[in-house]
């Protein structure tokens, strides 16, 4: 199981957005700027049933996206790989922690409570970090 | 039928936003990348060097999606979903470049050769943006 280098999990803590690939029903590719997460080992994007992008997953694993500096957008990662794992539990606490990264230390997320959330936890596959290493 | 772009579609894409593009591997497997962005008309164009795994999708499979979330102010986003409808090539592509580099800052950018540069225009079959 691959490593998230550690130049891809600096721009990960970061509070960069990243912008994530599913597929289509009939194939063609779907984005969308997400909030993103990692464990060390997964990139962990955060989603509510319903959508298009959970559907799609179940549908077609694969995934690409990419993390941009939101200071320097030359400074990037770009990760493609599959899903494999979508929980429910402890998903409605991982989107506050990605509140308060995002939002601010005393934020919570403002949607609504009656979203089921889920976390997809992404296995990388492929990694490519461009740009100056920071620090 | 490609969509006519929202006023506010057309605004992120005017401005010095980097747009995220995602083409098609070879199996099928979706991959994206960061690029700058242009605008003719209700098309979204993008400059890019001939030797890039994008280039390389978009010549088998024309199937696309784009976002854009502006730094200064990133949600909503603009999201399309669409196809390149024209490949351009030569000394055509060169001024696509010219153009998107003046566009993001560079005043003066020196012409690649034409043999290196590629633009593909692309129309939209989905938006989501913001209306203004």
């Amino acid at each position: 199981m691959a490593e998230l280098p550690e130049a891809a999990r600096q721009l990960i803590d970061e509070p960069n957005l990243a912008h994530f690939v599913t597929l289509m029903p009939d194939g063609s590719p779907q984005i969308t700027p997400v909030w993103v997460d990692h464990d060390g080992t997964h990139v962990l994007i955060n989603t509510a049933e319903g959508r298009q992008k959970p559907r799609n997953l179940r549908r077609d694993p694969r995934v690409a996206l990419t993390v941009v500096d939101r200071a320097n957008a030359y400074r990037y990662v770009q990760i493609r790989g599959r899903v494999v794992d979508m929980v429910h539990e402890g998903a409605w606490d991982h989107i506050n922690k990605l509140a308060r990264k995002y939002m601010g230390p005393e934020a919570r997320y403002p949607g609504s409570q009656s979203e089921t959330r889920v976390i997809v936890k992404v296995l990388p596959e492929h990694v490519q970090v461009s740009g100056p290493p920071r620090g | 039928m490609g969509k006519p772009l929202p006023e506010g579609a057309k605004r992120i894409l005017d401005g010095l936003n980097f747009a995220h593009i995602a083409t098609l591997m070879p199996n099928g497997s979706p991959q994206v990348s960061p690029v700058w962005v242009y605008r003719h008309g209700d098309h979204v164009m993008i400059s890019t060097g001939v030797d890039r795994q994008k280039t390389r999708n978009l010549e088998r499979d024309p199937r696309v999606a784009i976002s854009i979330a502006p730094v200064d102010q990133p949600f909503p986003p603009l999201q399309i979903r669409g196809r390149v409808v024209e490949i351009i090539r030569g000394e055509d592509a060169v001024d696509g470049f010219v153009e998107v580099s003046k566009k993001y800052g560079n005043p003066n950018p020196q012409r690649p050769p034409a043999a290196e540069r590629v633009v593909y225009k692309i129309e939209a079959l989905s938006v989501v943006s913001p209306q203004t």
